[in-house]
């Protein structure tokens, strides 16, 4: 085919916007609600020791996943919008992990906080069983934009992902400290990062 | 690395608003550019035009991936790099393995049943489409008769397809 009748067809589909601009993130939704079920069905009521710890630990727990959950989200629609520039919203990260770190540091400075903490196996297990699920519907809201650095893309699906599920787990998690949010709620969200980075090239090219 | 920063932001703005003709003209620009690009990468070859049309057509597919008010170059480039990136990786694979485009197959082939099977991981259209026009040797009138699709919107689905398929045989290979 010549090049010219390619341009005559093209402008005849026309250049109006087509519908895919704001329901890119719906997939992401869909998974976010899947985990939440997923759990109510496996582990129950919610917020079952709100009366024993109160509501601090749930609050700090799913501030630091929903806010990387969010940053994420941001980022991952930048970065599947080519040419576009991710700087500030990659720096943007920084702030929860730093804050949950430095809550860590406090605590150990000042107690000796339970290590690795009683229900440790399953956070990780719950976290682990429910990434898929957001990483899937984090690939398929990137389809429908346009990504071009597949690794940084496969990273923050990976990084989103793992955020969602935590966000999710948060709400049944009766751990209270922030050594245990740092060693099983940001360090498998950045391990899932990792491996979204590897999965990233295969998984979203066009 | 363009000579005229505002005119495509200028023409694709029309565009969006309805302006067909304004939509031609930022096509046929983009294309000039594009094939400028290309040619400084690889050379004047005579798969520059290949890469040329891959790019516009994932200009116009993924149109929405520009927010209004954004400059088309930085968003152009991206994707044409990407595409590019895209098409050398697949002629480093495609070195020994057959042309599709020439495909003329006996029906009852292993060729055929393999091409069948591919076939399959194509939209439906798209793989009448090749069907019609590779396998049962219709011309694009007659495949365009027989599917009532335009002569134009067939080809444009023959040419998205096969993009489809040589990725799926790279991919095959891997």
């Amino acid at each position: 085919m010549k090049t010219d009748e390619l341009i005559e067809i093209l402008s005849r589909e026309g250049a109006a916007r087509t519908s895919a601009g704001w329901y890119w993130p719906l997939p992401l939704a869909a998974g976010a609600l899947l985990c939440l079920a997923a759990l109510a069905l496996t582990l129950g009521q919610p917020l079952a020791a709100l009366p024993q710890i109160g509501a601090a630990p749930y609050a700090m727990k799913l501030a630091f996943a929903a806010s990387v959950a969010l940053a994420g989200i941001l980022a991952l629609r930048a970065s599947g919008m080519p040419g576009r520039r991710l700087g500030g919203r990659l720096l943007v990260f920084a702030f929860p992990f730093a804050a949950v770190l430095a809550l860590a540091g406090m605590e150990t400075a000042a107690t000796d906080p339970v290590w690795p903490g009683r229900t440790w196996a399953q956070c990780v297990t719950a976290i682990a069983l429910l990434t898929p699920l957001g990483f899937a519907a984090a690939i398929l809201a990137l389809q429908r934009l346009a990504p071009t650095r597949l690794r940084l893309s496969g990273a923050l699906a990976g990084v989103v992902a793992g955020a969602i599920a935590a966000s999710a787990y948060a709400l049944w998690c009766p751990e209270t400290t922030a050594v245990f949010l740092l060693a099983w709620y940001a360090g498998p969200i950045l391990a899932v990062g990792a491996m979204g980075a590897m999965l990233g090239p295969r998984l979203l090219r066009w | 690395m363009t000579e005229t920063p505002d005119q495509l932001d200028a023409l694709l703005a029309c565009a969006r608003a309805g302006d067909e003709a304004a939509y031609r003209r930022f096509l046929t620009e983009a294309a000039a550019r594009l094939r400028g690009f290309a040619e400084r990468r690889i050379g004047r070859e005579a798969e520059v035009e290949d890469i040329v049309q891959q790019c516009l057509i994932a200009l116009h597919d993924k149109r929405h991936t520009l927010d209004p008010g954004r400059p088309v170059g930085p968003w152009m480039y991206a994707i044409a790099r990407h595409k590019l990136a895209d098409w050398l990786r697949q002629r480093r694979r495609r070195a020994a393995s057959v042309q599709l485009e020439e495909l003329a197959v006996a029906p009852e082939s292993h060729a055929a049943r393999d091409l069948g099977a591919l076939l399959g991981h194509l939209p439906d259209a798209q793989a009448e489409a090749i069907r019609l026009t590779h396998l049962e040797g219709l011309t694009m009138r007659h495949a365009s008769a027989r599917t009532g699709a335009s002569v134009s919107a067939l080809k444009l689905r023959v040419h998205r397809g096969m993009a489809r398929l040589r990725r799926l045989v790279d991919e095959g290979q891997e």
